[in-house]
């Protein structure tokens, strides 16, 4: 025989985080045990993300599954993200090898050490600086050793595959200048600029992501545009 | 900030605009993204090797401690039987599991399970009526698919959703 | 002195036998008897795959051990079998690591495997003045 026993009913309201914009029109008022909730058109705009996945679950709670082991609720994650991560890596490091093998050290790291996020919401911005740290260290390693920097016949598949064939041979090759232009900059300069420059996150959200002031965003941004100009120089 | 979106290239901030040079290697800029898209196609086989890693590390992670009612211990992979306590509580109409705890109870230890859980609720639903819709899926399910009784089932809904 | 070297040898030659798998044995009765062992875990393996609800068996820490030490090795042999039976004096001790589906609950694949390996082992368990310990660890659920 078994029982389930009446226990303490608690509904607790989180702190209502990130996603309850300011200022947000009120779609409904209710006291909900006691506490007294107001609901915002703002409430929903945090895990929105309309790619073709499995939207069931919102961020939250896809990362507290994760974190306890539930490798579905894990999969919807590396759904969500795989493809950004592999598009930002590729346009950082330049090169299909390396982009792949971070964008996995990556995921692994993230499913191995979730508990250390204490802010499931965040996860997006963590997953980030995972990658972004990770792209850091294997520029570094490439200046370190320059014979591993990035293979031009990287380039060329791509470009070959990709870009149109009626692209002229001078715009490839001027491709192939900025991607070499590209390489001179510092790993942390590059990984900073491509967040801004290619992934759209603005200085906020890259200090956010990077660790560190938007003073140094702006900063590293400025330099990088300055070389980039510098660099292609005739060739735009 | 909570999702990155997928930039098309960020227009330049104002404060530190540089109009001239933006557009000089605007071109060139989107060239180099475009062709560093990647296609559905090119993170197949990267996924299934995330995936496999990841299973395999699954494997080796903690276990809850139980006991059949003929008194036949076992472990269990801890996230196999909150799988089975998430799938009894998403099948309650506006509610979505969060975290799940299952430890052993009873005497002897093991022969029962208390369970904690925390949930996501659809805007609207009542809670009171609704936790005892939860207590009774989750209970059947623990007996129905690891035979062992729930003793205590505690329920915390922490966040409301809307459709 | 000489004999208590040969013993101390023997003792540390049990250790470290490359067919005990990397970890000490209990019973010391060499090779011969660690074959004995792994027939004892083939046939028991059989026997617990056979029951409805098990799905497969995973290769347990100690079938790890021994396949990353054949490894080194560069020897074939000791393929993992998701089942591990060693027997001391007192005690026959069967490790289980199984992956089960959910077509039955969970405490009733575990009750059948107890059994299975009860009437399996009935024997040696006696040899060992009756005692049967098993360690079973459910892997995976799956559908």
């Amino acid at each position: 025989m078994w029982s389930v026993l009446p226990t303490v009913q608690t509904a607790v309201i989180d702190e209502p985080h990130a996603r309850f914009q300011k200022n947000s029109p009120v779609l409904a008022e209710w006291t909900f045990c006691g506490v007294e909730c107001v609901l915002t058109t703002g409430v929903v705009a945090y895990d929105v993300d309309m790619t073709g996945h499995d939207d069931r679950f919102d961020i939250v709670t896809l990362v507290v599954r994760a974190r306890e082991g539930d490798i579905d609720a894990f999969e919807s994650l590396v759904d969500r993200y795989e493809t950004k991560l592999l598009r930002f890596c590729l346009r950082t490091l330049g090169g299909r090898q390396d982009a792949e093998d971070v964008v996995q050290d990556t995921l692994v790291q993230a499913w191995k050490s979730m508990n250390t996020l204490s802010e499931p919401a965040a996860f997006g911005t963590w997953i980030y600086r995972l990658a972004s740290n990770k792209c850091t260290d294997m520029l570094r390693r490439r200046m370190a050793r320059p014979s591993d920097a990035q293979d031009p016949d990287d380039m060329r598949i791509h470009a070959d595959n990709r870009v149109s064939v009626e692209k002229s041979v001078e715009a490839r090759t001027a491709l192939e200048h900025f991607s070499e232009v590209l390489q001179t900059l510092s790993s942390q300069q590059r990984v900073t600029w491509v967040l801004h420059q290619m992934e759209g996150l603005s200085y906020a959200e890259v200090a956010t992501t990077l660790g560190v002031s938007e003073g140094s965003v702006r900063g590293r941004i400025h330099r990088a545009r300055a070389a980039l100009v510098e660099g292609m120089e005739g060739w735009t | 900030m909570n999702e990155h979106v997928a930039g098309s290239g960020a227009e330049p901030d104002p404060a530190d605009a540089h109009p001239e040079s933006d557009a000089a290697l605007r071109g060139v800029i989107d060239d180099y993204m475009s062709t560093f898209e990647p296609e559905p196609e090119d993170t197949a086989g990267l996924r299934e090797r995330i995936l496999r890693l990841v299973r395999d590390d699954l494997y080796r992670g903690p276990s809850t401690h139980l006991q059949t009612g003929r008194g036949n211990p076992f472990s269990i992979s801890t996230a196999s039987v909150r799988s089975i306590v998430r799938i009894a509580v998403d099948s309650v109409d506006g509610i979505r599991a969060r975290s799940v705890d299952v430890e052993p109870a009873g005497d002897p230890e093991g022969s029962a399970a208390t369970v904690a859980l925390t949930v996501a609720m659809r805007a609207g639903i009542p809670f009171a009526a609704t936790a005892e819709v939860i207590r009774g899926s989750v209970a059947a399910a623990v007996l129905a698919e690891l035979g062992i009784p729930a003793v205590r089932i505690d329920i915390n809904a922490e966040d409301v959703y809307v459709d | 002195m000489l004999r208590m070297c040969t013993l101390t040898d023997q003792s540390e030659a049990n250790g470290l036998n490359p067919t005990g798998n990397g970890l000490p044995r209990t019973n010391g009765a060499g090779a011969e008897g660690r074959g004995e062992e792994i027939a004892e875990s083939v046939r028991v393996a059989d026997s617990v795959t056979s029951v409805a609800g098990v799905r497969a068996l995973a290769p347990g820490l100690r079938d790890l051990v021994a396949t990353a030490a054949a490894k080194v090795l560069r020897r074939s042999g000791d393929e993992p079998v998701g089942v591990d039976v060693s027997r001391s004096r007192d005690s026959v001790k069967v490790r289980i690591d199984a992956h089960l589906d959910d077509t039955r609950s969970v405490a009733e694949v575990v009750d059948e495997i107890f059994s299975v390996i009860a009437a399996d082992l009935s024997g040696e368990a006696a040899e060992a003045d009756g005692r049967l310990d098993i360690d079973l660890r459910v892997v995976s659920r799956s559908r």
